[in-house]
């Protein structure tokens, strides 16, 4: 088929890597809808629509808001996006992947 | 030079769009994006001085999470210049679709392929302690059925066209089983035959005994062991919810025994199956017991001020491995194997 219809041919297996790759990003994208509002309760929100193990140390938390994250996102930067611009700071276990997530006012 | 003087709401409005810079060059900027930050920049020292915070800040949250950062922070001193490469010659390009195109068709026959080959789960030898506290495997079937294996368990999967055969070699697992009245599921144990046509139960053997807990629907239970039957017709037993079989693997007849047990004894039983740990500012201690409840290794706290911390959780039961890293790396705890078999749990200034 190559050798008589190259340019269908590699049309062709190009849209079957594309597919794959499409198929394989998203498996890295979870939904997220998260409101700003007080760590205490977003980032519990958080774990559930990430649909990860998460570990909260609730020192020093009171008081804290988080930023509003919308939309499909890697677990990463949805995490980074809420508390950019707060003292939490978070952990990822490789294996697991369960993160932990605690203040830090070190610079 | 005067020293420029801004009010706190300018500071925090500079603030934010340089918030809004570090993560929309994170996702990727186009050129004409960049070339807007750049001009952004040179604008006011204040908003290069917000910019650089702001993106330390998130190099931070790279370096603690052990990502790499995904954009550099020099600025491209080509922004403005086309200097293009040539195009490379065709056959090059032809060639890495080709690859790619390839890896693409091997892997899709494979994820198709692989759903009508027999499934075999086999465990290395390992080291014990790793054993205990792996995560409890979910294997799911292609026919829909699902089946979580205990720690240690081992399985062996042969479907047919009539039949649904799983075949547990060791230890313990719980079946849930997709309706199929065309075919019926049969778990082999030790020579005692399990049927099920939609049901849940679980199952765990070891080299004297079989046990058998019905949670859902209706298990028949019978033997094909000759030795066992002793010349006598194979008969069924039927098995319904809450309902549990013992069957000796030594004696020398098969005699199964039914019990009737209340909810608290079989929910007591299958205390294995991974849960949610869900707890909002409570003590470690709490959390700690929880684990314990759920798991054959039990974490012990040493020292009190370890376990006082208060923490927030969604966990799985299952993830004590995942569990005791984080408490390592994020909360000051130190935790140690002990000749017992417990992990003990210090907070790190025993260090």
């Amino acid at each position: 088929m190559i050798k008589y219809y190259p340019r269908a041919s590699l049309t062709l297996l190009f849209i079957i890597f594309s597919v794959c790759l499409a198929s394989c990003a998203r498996g890295n994208k979870h939904d997220f809808d998260i409101p700003s509002g007080e760590a205490t309760k977003t980032l519990k929100l958080f774990a559930l629509q990430a649909d990860v193990d998460v570990l909260i140390n609730e020192s020093e938390l009171e008081g804290i808001q988080t930023n509003t994250v919308k939309g499909s996102l890697p677990i990463e930067t949805a995490l980074k996006t809420m508390i950019l611009g707060t003292n939490l700071k978070f952990h990822q276990d490789e294996q697991s992947k369960a993160i932990a997530i605690f203040y830090s006012d070190k610079k | 030079m005067s020293e420029i003087k801004l009010t706190q709401r300018e500071i925090q409005k500079i603030e934010d769009i340089a918030v809004d810079w570090v993560v929309r060059e994170d996702n990727g900027l186009s050129p004409s994006e960049e070339k807007e930050l750049q001009e952004w920049l040179l604008g006011s020292e204040v908003h290069r001085q917000a910019y650089d915070e702001q993106r330390w800040n998130w190099g931070e949250f790279d370096r603690l999470a052990g990502l790499h950062t995904s954009y550099g922070s020099s600025e491209d001193p080509h922004l403005l210049i086309n200097d293009r490469k040539t195009k490379a010659p065709f056959y090059v390009n032809v060639w890495w679709q080709v690859l790619g195109g390839v890896a693409a068709v091997v892997t899709i026959s494979f994820s198709l392929f692989d759903r009508f080959l027999d499934h075999k789960h086999e465990i290395e030898e390992r080291n014990y302690a790793e054993v205990i506290v792996d995560r409890i495997d979910t294997q799911e079937l292609n026919d829909g059925s699902t089946i979580q294996l205990n720690r240690g368990a081992e399985i062996q999967v042969a479907f047919s066209e009539s039949e649904r055969s799983v075949s547990l070699k060791a230890g313990e697992a719980n079946f849930v089983v997709e309706k199929d009245e065309s075919r019926p599921f049969i778990v082999e144990v030790s020579g005692v035959r399990l049927r099920a046509v939609g049901t849940e139960f679980n199952v765990r053997v070891d080299q004297t005994s079989l046990d058998v807990i019905v949670t859902e629907g209706v298990v028949a239970v019978s033997s094909k062991n000759e030795e066992f039957l002793q010349g006598r017709q194979a008969t069924e037993t039927y098995l319904e919810v809450n309902q549990r079989v013992f069957v000796d693997l030594e004696a020398d007849v098969f005699d199964p025994k039914i019990q009737f047990l209340d909810e608290e004894i079989v929910q007591q039983e299958l205390i294995w199956k991974p849960v949610l740990i869900d707890f909002e500012d409570v003590p470690l201690t709490q959390i700690i017991d929880e684990f314990n409840r759920r798991n054959p290794v039990k974490m012990v706290v040493i020292d009190g001020s370890a376990g006082d911390v208060r923490i927030s959780s969604m966990f799985w039961s299952d993830n004590l491995n995942g569990f005791i890293r984080l408490l390592e790396s994020n909360f000051d705890i130190r935790a140690e194997w002990g000749e017992d078999g417990s992990i003990y749990l210090l907070s790190g200034s025993h260090l």
